[in-house]
């Protein structure tokens, strides 16, 4: 019998405008896979302290999307950004050290170009680590096809690679004229909206 | 396959004894597959019939509601939502963000129906 926790997708990557349409490439994956992504941007509680929602949400999920590919140095203060690969390094812990219930976690890794990781983080040299070359169809097919090689109970059949990639082009036909009906600007689009839309949207096209 | 679940809006004589109830309704048949009172009882039904069905091919239940929009999209095998509804709430009201999808798939196939009928012209005129 699954759970949950088994259809739930901790999603660990950049959320800055340059990452945007990778974001929404994961998402849609995720959701047309039939699991549901999670992250920290799911509540825009700010009485909750970061790190405790971040610890809730890896405890609660089965599968982690990590991308680590963000290596560049910040533009304002020259540094690099250390969330990612510290956020992994929580999920590979939960893994390692939790309870029963945390020891089947599945993690999925990527950066932009294979073995390009050794040179910056080559402690988790051994894993499979998957590149993306900053493409959409890439970082669906790759997540689709994890997904698909997941060993969870009830499983719903997954579509084809190629079949949500074209499903993903189809949404992105939409989009502008949903956004228009309603009155919503690309960039003002918040996380609850865009997850509300993407799902609403795969579960209609369905129907259809 | 899909088997659907809506409830019955016709009010023609011929159908007058519809009205009202929930009916399944396969995905390639016209033929209704059955007539309930409750949408619990149909969905019942209809899960009964994909688990008789041993192929699997019934591997989508789509429900209306009562007011006939959409409600779920549900994997009979296991009753859960083919897609987890979203963690987040999201502040997007919920017809309105129907009325704009369906509003955009219409445009899309619409637009696409006459770029089909502009090549067809123009293949004509060559």
């Amino acid at each position: 019998m699954s759970s949950k926790a088994d259809f739930d997708v901790f999603i660990n990557c950049p959320f800055d405008n340059e990452y945007k349409a990778l974001f929404e490439a994961i998402l849609f994956a995720v959701y047309l896979c039939g699991f549901r992504p999670r992250c920290s941007k799911e509540e825009d509680d700010g009485g909750s302290v970061r790190i405790e929602k971040i610890n809730r949400i890896i405890r609660e999920c089965r599968i982690g999307i990590h991308d680590i590919s963000r290596t560049e140095l910040d533009s304002t203060n020259n540094l690099p950004r250390f969330n990612m690969p510290f956020e992994l390094g929580l999920f590979l812990g939960a893994k390692e050290h939790g309870g029963r219930g945390q020891k089947n976690k599945i993690c999925i890794i990527f950066d932009t170009e294979d073995f390009r990781y050794q040179k910056y983080i080559s402690d988790i040299g051994g894993q499979d680590i998957k590149s993306h070359a900053g493409d959409p169809g890439i970082i669906i097919r790759n997540i689709r096809n994890a997904l698909n090689a997941a060993p969870i109970p009830e499983k719903p059949a997954i579509a084809g690679a190629a079949k949500i990639i074209s499903q993903y082009e189809l949404y992105q036909v939409d989009k502008p004229g949903m956004l228009e009906t309603l009155n919503l600007q690309p960039d003002e689009l918040t996380y609850a909206d865009e997850t509300a839309i993407i799902q609403r949207w795969i579960e209609t096209t369905i129907s259809l | 396959m899909k088997i659907s679940i809506s409830k019955n809006k016709e009010s023609s004589d011929k159908k007058k004894s519809l009205e009202g109830k929930w009916q399944v309704r396969y995905e390639s048949d016209a033929n209704l597959n059955g007539v309930y009172l409750t949408q619990k009882e149909a969905i019942k039904a209809a899960r009964a019939t994909s688990s008789r069905n041993t192929d699997k091919k019934v591997n989508i239940l789509i429900v209306y509601g009562s007011d006939g929009r959409l409600q779920s999209v549900i994997n009979p095998a296991t009753n859960q939502r083919l897609i987890k509804p979203a963690k987040a709430k999201s502040s997007v009201n919920t017809n309105k963000l129907d009325m704009a999808i369906s509003k955009a798939i219409q445009t899309r196939k619409h637009k696409k129906e006459k770029s089909i009928v502009s090549e067809k012209a123009e293949c004509n005129v060559i």
